[in-house]
């Protein structure tokens, strides 16, 4: 399946499951001719279209042998590697924004920073460590002590 | 006279000088880092200025958008990796000439023609934003409408890749835009009994999830380490007269061109540099030197992209409507502060764009001190470690996205918009049908419903307003002359197949 094949399906299945939750929207005594569900229905029906569109234009290209890849970003010749690298990356990073209030600021951060360093192979040293603490240090004087933002303290709260 | 007054007060009496060099020096940097493009540089920029008064918040944003346009040009002389895609016209002769040792002379080429067209764009933006926001005072809900229509299917159309694309990705701002309470009659739509979805979903947060948090993500997954600068801090060295002469005439092509593709919305940089650079090689009295390290050819898409940056404000601050990735970064800088750029902005409270316009001034003035000043800073950052880099923005973005709420739903839905992004970058979505779609949802749904309320339900008030008629009309055309061109690129596609 090519990625425009792909998006044509997605687009279709998508917009009925928008088109079904906006039928769905409830009507108010205040509405208008159009209602609230009126705008999202019309881009519903507007995005089924569109990845119909997308399907038919693919398969006709395909029935006429013209189906030539797009040229594609570096970063998606490698799904696998894509997969890896960028998902890792979005779980270290929910695994930081659960860890945040609990842990605190600083040492959340010089964890985040830092597993993100190793996970991108950057060599385990005491260099790497200092990066890791000093950036969150850095990042917490920049919006704690200098923006005045409330950053959450967690187990250096009465320290900080 | 009194706007000019008006000006200089605010120079003296604002943080507007020292959030405009700010701004111009941070504009640099972001530039000059290869995978942050100026709208990522301003995006990290945004949760800042949420503390700060609205005309130095501003103007900080605007002078990182002139600096980066700058900055990128430096990674593409020097290491042949161009900071923003509009420098990719600036690579083809700028790396030329630093292979053969003439680095210095082509930044200080590049600084000079981008200072130019700084200010070619910025003389167009303080003459025409005023008289077209006094055309727009005149619109009505039914003209708003069409206005957003009209924006919208523009920036569908010229989108690279199918305009079947280019729709699916501006339906997908107007979708989200739908989320939250309902503009007319108050209902909670698509919220799932989610309180933090009433208000809507932040156009902040997206923006800054779709455009930085995606980058991040695409640009841990390359495999491929930057150049380094290897031969030390290369000396910026200012044209002389003879080179200023010879530059002169690819600086006027530039500048020109620059500011026609900035009336275009959707044209951008990119376009207008390339252009530049092809006309610059038409109208040279030495074209053969072209590709293997003319200044003409590093001048032209300099002075190009400048005075688009420049320009391209146009559109935003007399209609509200964003022409380009870097203007809808600015656009959220307005909102953060609850203002809404547009006519009645220039009619209600026009110190804040005297204050823009002066600080854009003082922005160009500070370019080349700036530029002087921050090259060696620029060659240090360039040669970091990527996976430093790539940390230490994803760390800031999320730092700066909790500034903003001290809310972790926020985070989340930062993440969520960078996921989202980097899907939209594998199917091949462009990004700023998206953004404008999100911008303009508001605008469309609420103008559209209002209109009928006035009508009692009958479509026919479109019709009745001539403008609105004109904007849809030229909707029609642009959609049609994109549907045209696929037709055409698909049936030579297939003669040449056919062969």
């Amino acid at each position: 399946m090519t990625k425009d094949l792909g998006l044509g399906v997605i687009a279709l299945l998508f917009s009925v499951f928008y088109i079904s939750q906006a039928a769905g929207i409830p009507t108010s005594a205040l509405g208008d001719a159009v209602g609230a569900g009126g705008v999202p229905l019309i881009l519903g029906w507007i995005m089924a279209g569109a990845g119909a569109m997308l399907i038919l234009h693919d398969l006709w290209l395909r029935r006429a042998g013209l189906n030539v890849p797009a040229p594609v970003s570096e970063a998606f010749q490698e799904p696998r590697r894509l997969v890896m690298m960028g998902g890792g990356v979005v779980l270290i990073t929910i695994v930081y924004l659960a860890v945040l209030r609990f842990l605190g600021y600083i040492p959340a951060t010089a964890l985040f920073l830092a597993t993100l360093f190793v996970y991108q192979r950057v060599p385990v040293t005491g260099a790497m460590a200092l990066v890791s603490i000093g950036g969150a240090v850095v990042l917490w004087l920049l919006f704690d002590a200098f923006l005045g933002i409330d950053l959450p303290d967690g187990l250096l709260a009465g320290v900080l | 006279m009194d706007a000019l007054i008006q000006s200089f007060g605010l120079l003296t009496t604002t943080l507007v000088v020292p959030m405009a060099i700010l701004g111009m020096v941070w504009g640099i940097f972001g530039g000059a880092l290869p995978g942050l493009s100026p709208s990522i540089t301003m995006a990290l920029l945004l949760p800042f200025t949420y503390t700060m008064d609205p005309i130095p918040a501003i103007v900080l944003l605007a002078a990182t958008y002139v600096g980066a346009e700058y900055g990128g040009s430096v990674p593409a002389i020097l290491i042949r990796t161009p900071g923003t895609n509009a420098a990719a016209a600036t690579l083809i002769d700028g790396y030329e000439m630093k292979k053969q040792g003439k680095a210095g002379e082509a930044l200080g080429i590049s600084l000079y023609a981008s200072s130019i067209g700084n200010f070619a764009g910025i003389i167009c933006l303080i003459l025409f934003t005023a008289p077209l926001s006094q055309l727009a005072l005149t619109f009505r809900p039914t003209t708003y409408f069409a206005l957003g229509i009209l924006g919208l299917s523009v920036i569908a159309t010229v989108s690279e890749g199918l305009l079947t694309k280019g729709v699916i990705a501006a339906l997908i701002g107007l979708m989200i835009a739908t989320i939250g309470t309902d503009p007319v009659s108050g209902v909670a739509r698509f919220t799932y009994g989610n309180p933090n979805l009433l208000t809507g979903v932040p156009i902040i947060l997206v923006m800054v999830g779709l455009f930085a948090v995606s980058e991040v993500l695409e640009q841990i997954s390359l495999k491929s380490q930057w150049e380094k600068v290897k031969d030390g801090a290369s000396r910026l060295r200012m044209p002389n007269w003879a080179m200023q002469k010879k530059i002169a005439v690819s600086n006027v092509i530039g500048s020109g061109i620059g500011i026609f593709c900035g009336i275009m919305p959707g044209a951008g940089g990119t376009v207008a540099s390339f252009m530049a650079y092809n006309e610059a090689r038409r109208f040279s009295k030495t074209p053969e030197e072209f590709g293997k390290g003319s200044p003409e050819g590093v001048a032209a898409p300099e002075a190009a992209n400048n005075a688009d940056a420049g320009v391209g404000l146009i559109p935003l601050l007399s209609f509200g409507i964003p022409a380009s990735n870097s203007t809808a970064i600015l656009l959220g800088g307005f909102l953060i502060h609850g203002l809404i750029p547009g006519p009645v902005l220039f009619d209600k409270d026009p110190t804040i764009l005297y204050g823009l316009f002066s600080g854009l001034v003082v922005a160009s003035i500070a370019l080349i001190p700036a530029a002087y000043l921050t090259l060696s800073v620029c060659i240090w950052l360039v040669n970091r470690p990527k996976p430093y880099l790539m940390a230490f923005i994803l760390a800031l973005v999320f730092s700066g996205a909790y500034s903003i709420n001290a809310s972790l739903f926020d985070l989340g839905l930062v993440l969520a918009a960078g996921v989202f992004g980097l899907g939209m970058r594998y199917f091949g979505l462009p990004m700023l049908p998206t953004i404008l779609g999100l911008v303009l949802g508001y605008m469309i749904e609420a103008n559209y419903r209002r209109s009928l309320v006035i009508s009692g339900g009958d479509h026919a008030i479109f019709l009745e307003d001539k403008i609105a008629v004109v904007f849809l009309v030229l909707s029609v055309i642009f959609l049609g002359i994109s549907l045209v061109q696929e037709f055409r690129t698909r049936r030579t596609i297939k003669t040449d197949g056919g062969g």
